[in-house]
């Protein structure tokens, strides 16, 4: 569904973001991506979704290239970024509309959509409202209603659960499992290791740009906990630095 | 001063001039030195402009004017600025929440404002009274005390125009703030303060014939139209009592205001953003619309929903309306006694397309559309749409603005001016030129040097350089063929015809190279 291979961006000021990745999220996956503050997981994710272009590499969604087709690839995937930060002049229907339009979702299909994930996420009396009226939590509920309004076949999401309360924690996670076991895929970056751990079958982690475990959940972490190995990554690299 | 205050001053201005982009390399860098460039420009010229007026009153044998005159041109520019500014810096700024969470007053928050809208007026002060000093000084015996006192006038004369745009703006705000369309009331309603101050002036700005009589006339004009002018007095050292006055006045205002200002920031400011936050929708019916339409939607709501953006955006087109508007209502006989000109109906009617193509290049959202995505940038990013979509949307925008003006302008020029087929199409092609002219290239440009990190859009919408860059050049452009018209150095219809094919060719190249530019 999605696959990366030798993905590298640089930034202007010769800064290196991410090195060489290499990744491959198929269908039923739900992949989970670690790493440090500053590792590279926002720039890899928003290379990903056509935010930053990238130097060397490709990325491919359902065999449609990033680069030469990014309207196919955008068109089979949501993504919900780590700050909502939406359209604060419209309301909540307003924004969702808006996102369905571009999408070109049909009346019916928008109507049941929405009806459903804004009761499942406790924001049907609040779709009137103006966004700027929201706190953090709603604004990423409605940033994750109007991404899921087009049905995608692929979820990006980056650190979905900052802000979200335990509720729509719980339904995030669920509709995640859900969406995996109906042929979906999801690609998530998180710093809540325990949930990665019992979320994903897959897991990435990401350290100074490189990709430093990649592969299914039992074989990253054996019998260890995720925190485990999260933080021998970091104690190796840290002892690489002083030699 | 209070180190907070200056804290918050240095901060404030740092947001809305961009020093640090002067010594980046690449685009940002290339934006703001063309930005500097045109901002020097623009002084220089009107230094120049000032220097060559100081000249003429000292021709006139009016050379004792000078100090009080230029004091009493460049407050009224400061009214008008400060008319422009109060809103936006002071009242419904972006950046109430963040910095209520300072360790701050509210009268160290209200001050530092007012540091800065002084520190733009004494700018602008300075670009009428440094050659004022400059004339007077060189063409007579000027006592040093006259000019020491001259001098700190000077710094001191943005206090009053500052306390004017301050009550004023919060007036605008606390009406505007009973509405749903809270921004487009509070535009209107400055755009109506903006028109009347002008129309003050302009109707105060009697002619006179009598050269001897000139030196009373001015007086008479600048005490008219700008009261505190009776106290710039520097004819002798006796004077001094006026300009003592005028200080004191100053410093008595700038106090009450400071008193009373402080406690209404805080206030306004809450109620402002609570009507923000509690401007919920009627339920309504689910529509599926084109990809288009939900985007040029999307636009003309962006906005609607800024009060800086839609005030630098409709000032042309309102201004045209008002003209076509007042010219349908009166006709040309009754409409050409406001002007101070003689003007013929036939000259009106030539140089027609042209005022209008004036007032469609002031309005253009187009220069500042891309910029004002801000940090929501990312939503257009990942939307799957050609990029080529965006740009249509961004130009329709401009484009629904300009058409508004333009079609009654039309109307008003047809009904009332009789013109003939060849001046209609000559009306009709000239400001559609112009539009697709600035409106492209606003864009163009936008797409060129885009600024997506502002906590405040003030800057985007008058500093950014698309915007000054696009305003430049629509000036130059309406220069030059209105010289080789009044002049008549070519035949209209060569000037008329070379300027449309020439406008319309750049439209299509800017926009080939917008849709070219990678940004999705």
């Amino acid at each position: 569904m999605l696959k990366a291979n030798h993905v590298s961006k640089i930034y202007e000021d010769g800064t290196k973001a991410i090195t060489d990745i290499n990744l491959h999220v198929q269908s039923g996956d739900i992949y989970g991506f670690i790493g440090a503050n500053g590792a590279g997981k926002s720039t890899l994710i928003k290379s990903i979704v056509g935010i930053h272009p990238f130097n060397e590499g490709e990325i491919s969604i359902d065999g449609y290239s990033m680069k030469n087709d990014p309207v196919l690839c955008k068109k089979r995937m949501a993504y919900i970024p780590d700050t909502p930060d939406l359209y604060e002049h419209l309301t909540g229907m307003q924004y969702i509309n808006f996102i369905a339009d571009i999408f070109e979702v049909n009346l019916t299909e928008r109507e049941s959509s929405i009806e459903k994930y804004s009761s499942l996420f406790e924001m049907t009396g609040k779709l009137h409202h103006s966004i700027a009226s929201y706190s953090h939590g709603m604004k990423q509920r409605i940033a994750i209603i109007a991404a899921l309004v087009h049905q995608p076949s692929l979820f990006i999401l980056d650190e979905p659960f900052v802000g979200l309360d335990p509720t729509a924690s719980f339904q995030l996670k669920s509709l995640m499992q859900k969406h995996a076991d109906n042929g979906g895929a999801v690609f998530f970056s998180t710093h809540v290791l325990e949930v990665a751990q019992k979320l994903c079958n897959k897991v990435a982690i990401i350290h100074n740009g490189k990709l430093v475990k990649n592969g299914l959940m039992e074989e990253v972490a054996g019998s260890k906990t995720l925190e485990d190995i999260f933080m021998e990554v970091r104690n190796e690299s840290k002892n690489m630095d002083i030699i | 001063m209070n180190q907070k205050i200056w804290i918050l001053f240095k901060n404030n201005l740092a947001n809305s001039i961009h020093f640090h982009d002067l010594f980046r390399s690449g685009k940002q860098g290339n934006g703001g030195k063309i930005t500097a460039v045109i901002l020097l420009l623009m002084g220089i010229l009107l230094l120049t402009y000032n220097i060559l007026t100081a000249k003429t009153l000292v021709s006139i044998g009016q050379t004792a004017m000078i100090p009080g005159y230029m004091l009493s041109v460049s407050s009224m520019m400061m009214v008008f600025l400060s008319l422009l500014r109060a809103n936006g810096t002071i009242f419904g700024s972006s950046d109430f929440k963040q910095l209520a969470a300072y360790p701050v007053s509210e009268k160290e928050i209200f001050i530092s404002k007012l540091l800065h809208l002084y520190f733009f007026n004494l700018l602008i002060g300075l670009l009428f009274n440094l050659p004022a000093l400059l004339v007077w000084a060189a063409n007579t015996l000027v006592s040093p005390v006259l000019i020491m006192l001259f001098c700190i006038t000077a710094l001191a004369s943005p206090v009053i125009p500052i306390c004017i745009g301050v009550i004023f703006g919060s007036l605008v705000y606390r009406m505007a703030a009973y509405f749903r369309q809270m921004n487009l009331i509070a535009v209107c309603l400055s755009l109506f303060l903006l028109g009347a101050f002008g129309y003050f002036i302009m109707t105060q700005s009697n002619q006179t014939d009598s050269m001897q009589d000139i030196g009373t006339a001015v007086y008479s004009q600048m005490t008219t139209m700008y009261l505190p002018s009776v106290l710039f007095q520097f004819n002798s050292l006796a004077d001094s009592f006026f300009i003592l006055i005028f200080l004191f006045i100053s410093g008595l205002l700038f106090l009450v205001l400071t008193f009373f200002g402080s406690r209404y920031y805080r206030r306004l400011n809450l109620r402002l953003l609570a009507l923000k936050s509690t401007n919920h929708m009627k339920p309504r019916t689910i529509k599926q619309r084109r990809i288009f339409v939900a985007l040029w939607k999307k636009e003309i709501t962006a906005l609607f929903s800024s009060y800086n953006y839609l005030l630098n955006s409709i000032l042309g087109t309102v201004l045209l309306v008002f003209i076509s508007m007042a010219l349908l209502l009166f006709g040309f006989e009754k409409l050409t006694t406001f002007i101070p000109l003689p003007v013929s109906i036939e000259t009106v009617t030539n140089l027609f397309p042209m005022v209008v193509a004036a007032m469609l290049l002031i309005s253009n959202p187009a220069a500042a559309a891309l910029s004002m995505e801000g940090n929501k940038v990312w939503i257009l990013k990942t939307l799957p749409i050609e990029q080529k979509r965006v740009v249509h949307a961004k130009l329709a925008c401009t484009f629904s603005l300009h058409f508004i003006g333009f079609a009654i302008s039309i109307l008003a020029y047809i009904i009332r001016l009789s013109p003939t087929i060849e001046q209609l199409i000559w009306a009709i092609l000239i400001p559609v030129s112009y539009s697709a002219f600035i409106t492209t290239f606003g864009l163009m440009l936008n797409y060129f040097y885009p600024h997506f990190s502002w906590k405040n859009d003030m800057y985007i919408v008058k500093q950014s350089p698309p915007v000054l860059i696009a305003a430049f050049t629509g000036m130059a452009l309406m220069i030059v063929p209105l010289v080789l018209i009044l002049f008549q150095i070519l035949p209209l219809f060569v000037i008329y015809l070379a300027l449309a094919v020439l406008l319309i060719g750049l439209a299509m190249l800017f926009y080939q190279r917008t849709c070219r530019i990678k940004f999705i």
